[in-house]
């Protein structure tokens, strides 16, 4: 299975303590990174999803002047339909969140680089970093201090632009976006961001399932013979 | 654009319901805001939950969700004093002219005395 894009959410609230996104069906197997960010007098309590999957966290909390961030990502996730994603708070108060879902991605040692930083001159950008692998999924997230409304993100390096929150007066404004490359190479995200002085560039880059069947490395075999000499070649 | 109303009063705790309501094609995001200038009680608890059916209401699925205290003395993001409080969702299927869009609004711990609106962008 190629990598592709799966489903993309976002949500945000100016005074709550968790924001949660609409369903969608995602699909068992597959990755899905989440971002979010709230205002820095806060603290984070939980990425969860109503599937109960597993979050591990990208990097470390980046804090701003004004807002923090984390990122997170579960691999071979139970996916299905009505699939939502929460970000919660310690405090009533701002809140946003999103989630991208990566198809075809390996279901174990998935997350390949990653970086983050608070950028405080547009273009914003991520951290460069360098993929491993050919086939890769990159995921990238632009979280700002815009105050403007819409606050438009553009987004570059042939990264395609998925959900954003716009309206800058009432939320923590930002956007994703996603890039399938085929070969490997050394890749960050820009976005532009009508409004924003600041803003949190992060970027995770998901591997692909092998191409070489390793993952199928260890199932039942039609012929029980077959692993006898497969052992016996490379002991 | 479509809006579904929330009329002011005072409500106590328990459920008021949002009516179902045809979103119209186009339409990718739900933006809900609630007065909050007479929110006093950080004991008031507020879970809002939105459902989409993109079948014309035969089956339905989460449309976003979020929380929020009635407490009083919220501050914007500039530090200004915050009179509202506000969610929104992104949603998906924007071309499907099948979706439709209910929801609830649950109190409790206390009352709340409020008013708001919907909006479909």
């Amino acid at each position: 299975m190629p990598l592709g894009l799966g489903i993309s959410e976002a949500a945000s609230t100016s005074a709550g303590t968790s924001i949660t996104t609409a369903g969608a069906t995602s699909t068992s197997g597959s990755a899905v990174v989440l971002g979010g960010t709230w205002t820095d007098t806060s603290n984070f309590t939980s990425f969860t999803d109503s599937n109960t999957n597993t979050w591990t966290q990208i990097q470390t909390e980046l804090t701003g002047a004004a807002h923090d961030s984390r990122s997170y990502y579960a691999q071979n996730i139970t996916g299905g339909v009505g699939h939502t994603f929460t970000l919660t708070i310690n405090v009533s108060d701002f809140v946003s969140i999103w989630a991208v879902e990566a198809t075809g991605a390996a279901t174990t040692g998935v997350l390949d680089q990653s970086g983050r930083q608070d950028d405080v001159a547009s273009p914003f950008t991520s951290p460069a970093v360098t993929t491993v692998d050919a086939d890769e999924f990159l995921v990238g997230f632009c979280l700002s201090d815009s105050t403007s409304n819409p606050a438009t993100h553009t987004a570059g390096n042939s990264f395609t632009k998925l959900d954003e929150i716009v309206n800058g007066i009432d939320f923590w404004t930002g956007a994703s976006a996603y890039r399938i490359v085929t070969a490997t190479g050394t890749f960050n995200t820009t976005f532009t961001v009508l409004g924003a002085g600041a803003a949190h560039g992060w970027i995770a880059t998901l591997k692909a399932v092998p191409a070489d069947g390793q993952s199928n490395y260890g199932t039942a075999s039609a012929d029980p013979g077959l692993h006898m000499q497969i052992l016996a070649r490379f002991p | 654009m479509a809006t579904i109303p929330i009329p002011s009063q005072v409500y106590p705790p328990g459920v008021i319901a949002l009516p179902q309501t045809p979103v119209p094609v186009g339409i990718d995001r739900a933006h809900l805001t609630l007065d909050a200038v007479q929110w006093t009680d950080p004991q008031t608890l507020l879970s809002v939950q939105l459902w989409l059916s993109y079948d014309s209401g035969v089956t339905w699925l989460p449309g976003g969700g979020g929380t929020a205290r009635g407490e009083p003395d919220r501050r914007g993001k500039t530090g200004l004093p915050l009179t509202t409080v506000a969610f929104m969702w992104t949603w998906p299927e924007p071309d499907n002219p099948n979706r439709r869009v209910k929801g609830t609004l649950t109190l409790s711990g206390g009352s709340l005395q409020t008013s708001g609106v919907l909006t479909l962008e």
